[in-house]
């Protein structure tokens, strides 16, 4: 390498360099800082592999009786809350992530406005939306399906409207010229492109739903999170592990159905 | 086969036969039809098991308007302190966690990967990391509350958990993504295992890791904030407190805080990929 | 930017246009369909104003026109047999499109005009499996499936190899000549250009400088289109 390739190298690649050193300082500086502050007693902690193996202990054998006749209806309607709050979600983000979208929408203002919705929506956990939901509806699957809706606007809607920005709008064109009516450029000019990642985004957002609904009912808004919070408080382990079993296959199940079905739809 | 196939390939089409042909016409040509019903169907379905109904909503929708009166002006002055320990304890947690998280993920990371282990190994390793990951934190959480007492211990081991449920899973993919020709080649140089895991897996996939760290830190803050709901340290715990005592106020004050942490550690978290990219 | 253009075509002719980049041909074109509104002036179409047409009547004014695109501009999630249907999509309802209703004679319709364009295998591939030429050879298709009255080509062989330009040349001149249609394409290059125009007309910097028969462009004129002469030995 000549002398002034190297220099030029340096100076190119130098302050990335420097600022990834900082970074790790940082992480370094916050994460002592952190360990020293948290107030963890020593003791509890040495204790801890000791605590959960008794845990453990106490929740075998499974209670198979409480599985089937509370877990089971208790999971379905889990199941229900994520799958109807992920659907209206998709209704109601649709409009709103093409509005977002720069390639759609010109105006910069209503962008922001958009994009600031989807921030806020994301940044609140779905179980503080439960806490306020479950405040203004009551407790029931309504506070459920509502906190479930509210906070996956913020994840679909940033998913699907980049997934729109990527769209090509020479396709669209093609399909305006031929002189067919607005609905008709919408179905075989912009949809098939958006398609793959509409199906997509959905069947993600249904999974991570699934596991977010079963805590929901901890607060009351519905699902098998009730049952837990019940069975935990009156120590009936056995059941406390019949829920966990059921809410892992369900989880796992789900889990399996949506990688297959996402790799169809590519 | 959808009708417009079968319509243009007409002259191809198969006679249907016996009756399980007929019923598949039926279904190839009507099938878009069919999916929508059902899908109308269980809207109907469900909405009805759960007891939603549009009078509900609009219940729902004018108590809305009375409770959001109660929650503003945001009251952040009279339990500053209180907030202002618990928000530090939540983003330490979410630190800490999130550390070890990574350190933990990247032997488990190794271990877990098919093409680089036996299936008597990465078989308990993978099926351990479906475990952290099937659950909530929230569950996990409970969980560890009832084993080690309230308070942050708890947080951190949840979270130090789930992010090795997270990091593990993402770790083991890139891990069985890689070439192996490039493993193949350190191999055959005669360097020790240790050694072709450090020249042949390593670097295909250590730029990633800061990528998953990162993402990971943005999840285990969310959740950090909300953990304390059930004990296990952090303002989750303030938040559900003053929820109950009905100070509202209170609350709208702590939800206005955690959301502007989450927006600050977003861009934040964006700065800090571009300059890893 | 387009100035003091004023064109005639007469039906059935092969209009040529040709210029340095720039020069307006593209937004020449665009203005015919309607793609771009002029800020001022008139384009007759069959007696009608085209800039002064919106919403169904100017739609309806499109399906007449077809129009084939530099980048092909196919649906390429689709099949190239639905590719072709999309210019039927200005004669149909929404719903129809949506449910797949084509009329029986418009696949009958598409599949002789794939046959004609050598496709017919490539019926039922999606349109992103297909060569550059076959692509635009399918975008050919699709305007003609409109029955248009007009043919539009904005650079149709500017993404092409030259054997496959000649090729696509062909095959647009040749169907565009037995319906009787009246074809305007623009491109920049001069040889393809002097060898399949009737006509030939030169822009630059937005103004018509050149309007006449192929044997017409001699280097002088050709000068004056481009510029300068150094690109022509």
């Amino acid at each position: 390498m000549s002398e002034n390739l190297a220099k030029e190298w340096k100076n190119h690649v130098g302050p990335k360099r420097a600022l990834k050193t900082v970074f790790y300082a940082i992480v370094m500086a916050a994460l002592v800082v952190s360990l020293r502050n948290i107030e963890i007693i020593p003791e509890f902690l040495k204790d801890t592999p000791e605590q959960l193996l008794d845990l453990f202990r106490r929740m075998w054998p499974i209670d198979v009786r409480f599985l089937w006749g509370f877990v089971a209806p208790s999971i379905l309607e889990t199941i229900h809350i994520a799958t109807l709050g992920t659907i209206a979600t998709l209704i109601i983000t649709f409009p709103l992530a093409v509005l977002a979208s720069k390639n759609i929408v010109r105006n910069e203002a209503i962008r922001y406005v958009m994009k600031f919705i989807f921030v806020a929506s994301r940044s609140v956990n779905s179980l503080i939306w439960a806490l306020f939901y479950v405040a203004v509806f009551g407790p029931g699957p309504v506070a459920g399906v509502m906190a479930i809706m509210s906070r996956s606007i913020g994840f679909v809607g940033k998913l699907l409207s980049e997934a729109i920005e990527e769209s090509s709008r020479n396709q669209i064109e093609a399909v305006i010229s031929v002189g067919a009516p607005p609905v008709s450029v919408f179905l075989k000019g912009f949809w098939p492109q958006i398609r793959p990642s509409f199906l997509s985004i959905a069947l993600l957002r249904w999974d991570i739903n699934i596991r977010e609904t079963a805590v929901l009912g901890i607060v009351g808004a519905g699902g098998i999170g009730l049952l837990l919070e019940s069975a935990i408080d009156v120590f009936h382990w056995p059941g406390v592990a019949a829920i966990l079993l059921s809410i892992f296959v369900v989880v796992l199940l789900a889990e399996f159905l949506v990688t297959n079905l996402r790799k169809k739809v590519i | 086969m959808d009708a417009l196939t079968r319509r243009f390939l007409k002259t191809q089409e198969p006679v249907p036969t016996g009756g399980m042909e007929k019923v598949r016409r039926f279904f190839r040509f009507y099938g878009v039809q069919i999916l929508l019903f059902l899908f109308a169907a269980y809207l109907l379905f469900a909405l009805s098991r759960l007891g939603i109904s549009p009078k509900r909503i609009s219940e729902g929708f004018t108590q809305g308007k009375v409770f959001l009166n109660r929650l503003f002006p945001p009251d952040f002055i009279t339990r500053w302190d209180d907030i202002r320990h618990d928000m530090l304890e939540s983003l330490e947690i979410a630190i800490v966690a999130s550390i070890i998280g990574i350190f933990l993920s990247l032997p488990l990371g190794l271990l877990g990967a098919r093409n680089l282990m036996p299936s008597v190994v990465t078989w308990p390793v993978r099926f351990f990391i479906s475990l952290a990951r099937a659950f909530n934190p929230i569950i996990i959480g409970i969980i560890f509350v009832k084993a080690v007492g309230f308070g942050p211990l708890a947080g951190l081991l949840t979270l130090s958990v789930a992010s090795v449920g997270f990091i593990g899973k993402l770790f083991i993919e890139a891990v069985e993504e890689i070439s192996m020709k490039q493993v193949e080649a350190v191999r055959a140089s005669g360097a020790s295992f240790l050694s072709v895991i450090r020249f042949g897996v390593l670097p295909q996939v250590s730029a990633r890791f800061i990528g998953f760290g990162m993402y990971q830190f943005d999840s285990n803050l969310r959740n950090s904030t909300t953990l304390g709901i059930v004990g296990a340290g952090g303002i989750g715990g303030t938040l559900f407190a003053a929820y109950q005592r009905f100070d509202y106020r209170i609350v709208c004050a702590i939800v206005l805080l955690i959301i502007g942490l989450i927006i600050l550690d977003e861009y934040v978290s964006e700065r800090v990929r571009r300059v890893f990219q | 930017m387009l100035r003091d253009v004023s064109l005639d075509v007469k039906p059935d002719e092969i209009l040529i246009i040709i210029g340095p980049s720039g020069a307006g041909k593209s937004t020449l074109m665009r203005c015919i369909n309607h793609l771009i509104t002029p800020s001022s002036g008139h384009i007759y179409f069959k007696g009608l104003d085209i800039p002064s047409l919106h919403g169904d009547q100017m739609r309806a004014c499109r399906r007449r026109i077809g129009m084939v695109f530099q980048e092909f501009n196919l649906v390429e999630r689709l099949t190239v047999l639905e590719n072709l249907l999309i210019g039927r999509l200005g004669y149909m309802k929404p719903l129809e499109a949506f449910f797949q209703r084509y009329a029986s004679e418009d696949i009958d319709a598409a599949e002789a005009l794939l046959t004609r364009l050598g496709l017919r295998e490539f019926a039922l591939k999606r349109a992103d499996n297909l060569s550059g030429g076959q692509r635009q050879r399918v975008g050919i298709g699709r305007a003609l499936m409109q029955n248009p009255e007009l043919l539009l080509a904005d650079e149709p062989t500017s993404s092409l190899d030259p054997k496959t330009s000649v090729e696509v040349m062909e095959t647009m001149a040749e169907l565009a000549r037995e319906r009787h249609i009246p074809v305007l394409v623009n491109m920049h290059d001069v040889n393809l250009a002097r060898r399949f125009a009737d006509r030939i007309v030169g822009m630059r910097e937005g103004r018509i400088v050149f309007d006449g028969k192929k044997e017409e462009l001699t280097n002088d004129t050709l000068a004056k289109i481009y510029g300068g002469d150094s690109w022509m030995h």
